[in-house]
């Protein structure tokens, strides 16, 4: 907006010599500084004329200011600043008279007192310091180049195409450079040939030109005028693009006035700008590019005027066109006809009027927008002060004084300039804000507001007051409603005393925003007609409901003033109730409110390639490695709840090489089915860590364990050795224990939950990707596990957490999100900043177990194999057994169908469940591939049967619609779901993108029919990450297709290292072969491979 | 003080320019006129549609129009014109996003 105080006041800031002009000023002369003199105070200045000073400042203005005028300005700024912002208005006034003139001298008058009033303006915005509204950029259209240009000629645009020194485009060829900068298809017509100006001894280019009505330009003209650069038009056509931006600006301002037009006896409502900014005006006018006017020789400012004023017509007839406008009268006879013409004509239909009845109309129309008709010169102020102490909020109207500065409005009405101006101003303030009338103010314009008023006027007064045109200076107000939370700030009673013990004296108080209200400040802003607070540098008003729930809860907490670090703790992280919507934070000091404090700052710790680790981890891991640092430093357990895939085991041990040097051993406990890969992947990402399997028969003994412990760095066991040596492995403290896949506690009444809590461990942490499989409790039993006590009772942490999801949002999901970051570090794969990190697919490898069962069966076969007589033997045999060792492998069931249930007989079994459960979990699907078509239909009961969700298996034996039925409903099923597919029927030409998890129950000696299985996932129309879990029975023919399969070695070499038949392979060399590595099998107990199928029944 | 000083010395009824000797404007550009370098005219502010259009139609009163629904008719022009110029806002993409929170 154009501010005419600041015109008139300049910027403030010292003038330095330097900056002082010598001559004729330029842009890069021109003084900035303040309206000073430069010799020091106005008492130092030498005195001088009203004639000097005036003559100064017109040469100056001319360019033709000598020094010692130069001088006397300099020493006079005010006066200077004054006296030219006067001429200006005289100037424009005069302009405005001369207009009116007629006669052969006419345009010679005008076009003089254009050029005095644009040197006028030049000047005083030199000496304002402000910049003209122009860019950098001072090249129009580059010479020897041609580019589209744009006209003006009687309300309408003339395109053509030419550029300096060239010939211009012939209409052919402005049409096809019309087409390709988008200009409207049609309403074109033929326009006579533009005629360029020529030098003195060329002839005159006729450039072809096509017009086009404003009305069917003005959104095209819109978009090219809305952009920086655009692209294949001159810079006429850019011009008239921002001149039409700026009259979409007036009308959505609501900045437009009617008037009345008349062409003979015929007349027609036109709608022109209002209230138009003169600094704008001037800027646009300087910039006008010679093309605008090659049709219309009027002044720039004249054009620049026209050609917004079309603008402005052509946007509110079109929308006057739409509204239903009642039907004109048939005959105009009366001055009641002439108005009920108007009216049903402001859409700009002409309509006949005897010229007695309607001119008297146009002139009324004419003084009724006087105060806003063109550019404006002076503004009314209207300011709102902050409430004083006792609330009252003073609003004053300002208005412009004699030398310009903003003065009372009383003042500005009796002494100041433009006074009839800022009379009309005046009245049409007070239509608006009939507040000011109110009778007992001290002075016109000025009057004390209620809070009521005062918010009326920030919200919706104000804004309609500044599309008035009135300068609105009022505090911000905020429309958001502030959420209400509780503070609770801690001071320690005793700060020797570290950690969940340490008792705090705590205050409460109630926090809207950052604004905190004790319970006096409730009560008195409920008393208040419109309760306002200050936040964030707007004032926002409290909904009475949340403050009188604020109220309440802080009366309901006034006798609650000392309480332990660990309920500090529980209230932070919204374990305790709070009625507010916003929860309770915590300040203060202590070991709760420092704890917390620190997790703001966790995230800026993480580091991708920590000391140590021989990897680069994600940007989600390396945050859970900083917040893992946080944990040990805060002495927390917490849990690590990272999606399936989403990499949990390099993470803890990325920590752990950081970390475990000198700092005692770790325990780990995992399934047996991934105690393989913690080895695996310890070996790989930290090298420096001494690492120990504590499994299988040949473990150390209780008494050897402690020392063996403390040889390491890390101790991996399985969950049933744990429980198993639990008398040895409590009989000391360790470092860190860290359970994996931690859902296998989530029973907290349970044998290994009851029997691990007897771990001593100065850190404690759970690993698991689903933290809240069938509920609260299993988040509890888990962070229980992590920090014992700290939670408070099973009960009140699920009660309290499920009252917090009121908002839709899943309970579980809700309480990860409340802990997260202090108890719990939950990232998944849908997040978008972790799945943008993520790999298309992962591919796990899960070393399983071996029950006794299965172990017993393979060694049977091996033996049957090998005790054959070799004459007897033949090739079919040994491919036999090969055969029966996977399926026992599999599942013993699997091998020989007794009937016989399957629970706790296999150890991949076991694998597949706890996957099952895991993606189930989550919500997803998952792809289960088998090459024994029959194993695959048990699988598939066995499925069904465990998680009540119905499993099918896809195989070769089934019709084409059963199986086209099965993959349909498989893709169209909402939520979790499992299909298992026979490797031979399913492994291609299947879309399975709904799915996100493939596990590979066997093996295949192929690598590609393996990636064809995998792929039924993870192809085109996958959107997530695709998770490949191979299953592998270490120290079985399993693990020698393994290697078969990552190229390790070839079929022949397996069975055949020399040898040129199967048939030939001695028995050692069958054993080798086929036989069972027992230094590498995984040998589990029954209930081991038994633990998740037993939870889940006794979760049923 | 009043710079008006020197103006006084053609105080007549009517406005005549300070000085005479200013050339008169070419009747037609040169070439080099029509396309000189001028500055460019700045890249627009984005648009911020007033919540009320009306008021400025408002504060002026009631029309001077003999007719009972005029100010009706008028703030109904305004609004819809308003809504088509934060049409053409949209299109162009120049319209002001809300910083209110």
């Amino acid at each position: 907006m154009h501010d005419v105080a600041a015109e008139e006041q300049g910027p403030s800031g010292p003038l330095s010599g330097e900056q002082r002009p010598s001559g004729p000023l330029s842009g890069e002369q021109r003084p900035s500084g303040e309206a000073r003199p430069s010799g020091g105070s106005r008492g130092e200045a030498r005195p001088v004329s009203e004639h000097e000073l005036g003559w100064a400042i017109e040469a100056e203005a001319a360019g033709e200011a000598t020094p010692a005028q130069y001088a006397m300005l300099e020493a006079h700024r005010v006066e200077w600043r004054t006296g030219l912002a006067r001429l200006l208005r005289e100037t424009e006034a005069n302009l405005v008279k001369v207009r009116a003139l007629a006669g052969p001298e006419r345009d010679q008058v005008v076009a003089d007192f254009e050029r005095e009033r644009s040197l006028l303006a030049s000047a005083l915005g030199r000496l304002n310091g402000v910049k003209p509204e122009v860019v950098d950029d001072r090249t129009l259209d580059g010479p020897g180049e041609v580019r589209l240009q744009a006209s003006w000629s009687d309300g309408r645009v003339v395109m053509w195409a030419a550029g300096p020194g060239t010939e211009p485009a012939s209409d052919e060829e402005l049409g096809h450079r019309l087409a390709q900068v988008d200009a409207p298809g049609g309403g074109w017509w033929p326009h006579d040939p533009v005629a360029l100006p020529a030098g003195p001894s060329q002839s005159r280019e006729r450039a072809s030109a096509r017009a086009i009505g404003m009305p069917q330009a003005l959104g095209w003209l819109v978009t090219v005028g809305a952009k920086d650069r655009p692209e294949g038009v001159g810079a006429s056509v850019v011009w008239l693009g921002r001149v039409a931006v700026w009259a979409v600006d007036f009308v959505a301002r609501g900045a437009i006035i009617p008037t009345l037009q008349s062409t003979g006896s015929s007349f027609a409502v036109q709608w022109a700008p209002a209230l138009i900014d003169r600094a704008k005006l001037d800027a646009l006018s300087r910039a006008m590019p010679g093309p605008v006017a090659a049709l219309d020789r009027a002044d720039a400012r004249t054009l620049t005027i026209d050609v917004l004023g079309a603008t402005v017509d052509a946007i509110v007839r079109d929308a006057a066109g739409r509204l239903e406008l009642p039907a004109p009268p048939p005959v105009v006879r009366t001055p009641a006809d002439v108005a009920e013409a108007v009216v049903t004509s402001l859409d700009g239909s002409p309509f006949d009027a005897p010229a007695r009845l309607a001119t008297p109309l146009v002139e009324r129309l004419e003084r009724w927008a006087e105060a806003v008709r063109g550019p404006v010169d002076a503004r009314l102020v209207v300011q709102l002060d902050p409430p004083d102490k006792g609330g009252a909020w003073f609003l004053s109207v300002l208005g412009p004084g004699q030398d310009g500065r903003l003065v009372p409005l009383e003042v500005a009405l009796v002494d100041g300039r433009s006074k009839r101006h800022l009379a009309d101003e005046t009245v049409r303030l007070e239509r608006l804000l009939p507040v000011l009338n109110r009778p007992g103010g001290q002075r016109r314009g000025e009057v004390v507001l209620s809070q009521d008023e005062a918010f009326e006027l920030m919200g919706i007064t104000g804004p309609a007051l500044a599309a008035a045109g009135f300068d609105i200076r009022v505090p911000s107000l905020s429309r958001r409603k502030p959420r209400p939370a509780l503070r609770l700030t801690a001071e320690p009673v005793d700060a020797s005393v570290v950690g969940a013990h340490q008792l705090a004296d705590v205050r409460w108080s109630a926090v809207f925003d950052d604004v905190e209200l004790t319970a006096d400040d409730i009560r008195r802003l409920a008393a208040e007609a419109r309760p306002l607070i200050h936040s964030r540098g707007r004032w926002v008003e409290i909904d009475r409901v949340d403050l009188t729930e604020a109220a309440a809860a802080l009366a309901e907490r006034a006798n609650r003033t000392r309480l332990t670090g660990a309920e500090v703790l529980r209230h932070a992280v919204g374990l305790e109730s709070s009625p507010l919507s916003g929860g309770t934070s915590v300040g203060g000091t202590g070991w709760a409110a420092d704890l917390l404090a620190r997790t703001s700052t966790v995230s800026k710790e993480a580091v991708a390639e920590p000391e140590g680790f021989a990897g680069t981890l994600r940007s989600y891991q390396a945050e859970a490695l900083a917040w893992l640092g946080f944990l040990d430093s805060a002495g927390l357990g917490g849990c690590l709840a990272l999606d399936m895939g989403l990499g949990k085991t390099p993470t803890v041990l990325a920590h752990l090489a950081r970390a475990s040097k000198g700092s005692g051993p770790t325990l780990v406990i995992a399934p047996p089915a991934v105690v393989g890969n913690w080895s695996a992947e310890a070996a790989r990402f930290a090298p420096g860590l001494r690492v120990v399997i504590h499994h299988g028969a040949s473990r150390a003994t209780a008494a050897e364990l402690r020392t063996k412990a403390e040889a390491a760095d890390l101790m991996i066991t399985t969950y049933g050795t744990a429980v198993r040596d639990i008398d040895a492995i409590s009989g000391f403290e360790w470092a860190r224990v860290v359970l994996d896949e931690a859902q296998a506690i989530k029973n907290p009444s349970s044998d290994v939950a009851q029997e691990l809590r007897r771990i001593q461990a100065r850190s404690r942490l759970a690993l698991t990707g689903t933290p809240v499989e069938n509920g609260l409790g299993d988040l509890w039993a888990i962070l229980d596990f992590t920090n014992p006590g700290l939670l408070g009772a099973r009960s009140a942490f699920v009660s309290q957490l499920s009252a917090q999801s009121k908002d839709g949002r899943p309970s579980g999901e809700h309480a990860l999100r409340a802990l997260n970051g202090v108890l719990v570090f939950r990232r998944t794969k849908s997040e978008p900043e972790v799945a943008a990190e993520l790999p298309d697919k992962i591919d796990e490898l899960d070393h399983c177990t071996m029950t006794p069962e299965q172990v017993g069966l393979y060694q049977a076969v091996i033996d049957r194999l090998v005790l054959a007589n070799a004459d007897e033997r033949r090739q079919g045999d040994i491919l036999a057994a090969i055969t029966a060792l996977k399926q026992i492998c599999n599942h013993p069931s699997a091998y020989q169908d007794d009937g016989q249930s399957l629970v706790g007989r296999s150890g991949k079994l076991a694998r597949l469940e706890e996957i099952v459960d895991s993606v189930f979990a989550a919500g997803e699907k998952v792809l289960v591939f088998t090459h024994f078509a029959e194993w695959g239909k048990k699988l598939a009961d066995h499925l069904t049967a465990r998680t009540g969700i119905p499993a099918g298996c896809y195989h070769g034996g089934l019709s084409r619609g059963v199986r086209d039925k099965m993959i349909a409903d498989f893709q169209a099923r909402k939520g979790p779901a499992a299909l298992v597919l026979s490797l031979k029927a399913g492994g291609t030409g299947l879309n399975l993108t709904a799915a996100s998890h493939v596990v590979l129950y066997d093996r295949w000696w192929n690598p590609a029919v393996e990636d064809q299985a995998r792929d039924r996932a993870w192809r085109i129309g996958q959107e997530r990450t695709v998770v490949s879990h191979r299953l592998v029975c270490p120290g079985t023919v399993d693990e020698r297709v393994e290697d078969v399969v990552n190229g390790k070695r070839h079929i022949a070499d397996l069975v055949l290292p020399r040898s040129s038949s199967l048939a030939d392979l001695d028995p050692d060399q069958l054993r080798v072969a086929l036989g069972l590595r027992p230094d590498m099998v995984l040998t589990a107990e029954a209930e081991e491979t038994a633990t998740s199928s037993g939870d889940r029944e006794e979760a049923a | 003080m009043s710079p008006d000083g020197p103006r006084r010395n053609h105080n007549t009824n009517k406005p005549q320019p300070r000085r005479n000797s200013q050339p008169r404007p070419p009747a037609e550009p040169t070439p080099a006129e029509f396309w000189r370098i001028a500055p460019k005219a700045a890249v627009p502010a984005r648009i911020t549609p007033a919540a009320d259009p009306t008021a400025l139609v408002r504060s002026l009163g009631r029309p001077p129009l003999e007719h009972t629904g005029a100010d009706r008719y008028l703030a109904g022009v305004a609004q819809r014109a308003a809504g088509l110029a934060t049409a053409l806002a949209v299109a162009a993409d120049i319209l002001a996003t809300t910083d209110d929170d």
